[in-house]
């Protein structure tokens, strides 16, 4: 058999009667859809912003009740609010640069291949834009708190504040653990597929 | 309300017009009945979805069939994800429901069948490329879909159509 007997037999089949059409169920079925996604972005955006400024708000209060001493406090307050902003600054980034369903397959595969590719540099930098302020701002409480306590107090005891800096090291390394271990079995992967995807559609040969 | 009924009525004009090319597509990428309704059902979605912002630029089934490529090759990526599943060969379930007519003799309806198999065997984006082929589109068409050159797409059909043959060698004598 050559290409056009396959092509004869392809054009024979009739049109299937699979799955209806029902325009109802459709729309109920997109509304509830696009109802649910928009819930769960506004869920997911409103506890990262709120995470941050309820941390902030926290650590600003705490920072105003020590008086002068604590001063330092501003910087722990402004480094969380930049993590919380720059985390609401990419989700909107994100959104901007998705397509739309109708667009060419190359054109989703590149955009796909691009979002996958920003969230990795994403993940692999993670230390610099989310553990290192955050694990300064932790250190930064420590030493203020220790600094303000009395020479008696538990705050100021060296194997305290060691013990407290080795916890939040090892809770921080594993932050960086988890998200390298991500990129690893999730983001490589499909990068992967997305790149043999596009060389697919590209390929010269 | 009257942009409603007019999307209700574009969208039940597409289904009319173009309700094959969803099957056909959804055919080509899910191996059994269930994932072949569940992915029809995805597609029809997203062209519902999309028609919202159809704004007549795009002939209608240009626009259909890159919603539903769209669709299918990202329903394909994540079936690879949640269940890397083989196709276990021809099976009257991965034949689209009704492309048997009662006039149609048994061979023809295997053969279709095995066309189908063999497609399913392909990598995705040559599975893409053959459907369009065989749908009978222009190179024009087809670069409007998938965002390929002309010359791209000749490269990529006639690397897709030796990869289907190679498959569908002896399919005839087997059925026979």
């Amino acid at each position: 058999m050559n290409w056009n007997d396959w092509e004869f037999i392809w054009r024979r089949q009739k049109a299937p009667v699979g799955a209806d059409a029902d325009i109802e169920r459709l729309k109920e079925a997109f509304e509830a859809t696009h109802r649910m996604q928009a819930r769960a972005l506004m869920v997911r955006d409103f506890t990262e912003a709120s995470a941050g400024v309820l941390a902030a708000a926290a650590l600003g209060f705490f920072g105003y009740r020590m008086g002068r001493a604590g001063w330092p406090f501003v910087l722990v307050v402004a480094l969380i609010l930049g993590v919380a902003g720059f985390f609401i600054l990419e989700r909107f980034r994100a959104r901007r640069r998705r397509v739309g369903p109708s667009a060419t397959v190359l054109e989703r595969v590149e955009a796909d291949l691009a979002e996958m590719r920003r969230q990795r540099r994403l993940l692999m930098s993670v230390a610099v834009w989310y553990i290192a302020p955050i694990f300064l701002s932790e250190i930064i409480v420590v030493a203020t708190v220790g600094a303000r306590a009395r020479s008696w107090e538990l705050q100021r005891d060296p194997v305290f504040i060691g013990g407290m800096l080795l916890f939040l090291l090892i809770v921080n390394a594993w932050a960086w653990h988890i998200n390298r271990r991500v990129v690893h079995k999730r983001i490589d992967p499909r990068l992967a597929e997305l790149e043999k995807l596009r060389n697919e559609l590209l390929s010269e040969r | 309300m009257c942009a409603h009924s007019s999307r209700d009525r574009l969208f039940g004009e597409w289904m009319a017009a173009h309700r094959g090319i969803i099957a056909r597509v959804a055919s080509s990428f899910a191996p059994g009945e269930a994932d072949r309704c569940d992915l029809e059902q995805e597609i029809m979605l997203q062209v519902w979805g999309s028609s919202a912002s159809f704004g007549g630029q795009s002939k209608a089934s240009t626009w259909i069939y890159r919603v539903a490529l769209n669709t299918a090759l990202m329903w394909s990526r994540g079936l690879g994800r949640r269940r890397r599943r083989i196709d276990p060969g021809a099976s009257v379930d991965a034949v689209p429901a009704g492309t048997a007519g009662p006039a149609e003799s048994a061979a023809k309806v295997d053969l279709l069948e095995a066309l189908y198999v063999a497609i399913r065997a392909l990598p995705d984006t040559d599975r893409a490329v053959i459907l369009l082929s065989l749908d009978g589109l222009s190179y024009r068409e087809m670069a409007e879909i998938t965002g390929l050159t002309e010359n791209h797409l000749g490269v990529a059909l006639n690397r897709a159509r030796t990869k289907l043959a190679e498959r569908l060698k002896g399919v005839r004598n087997e059925l026979e």
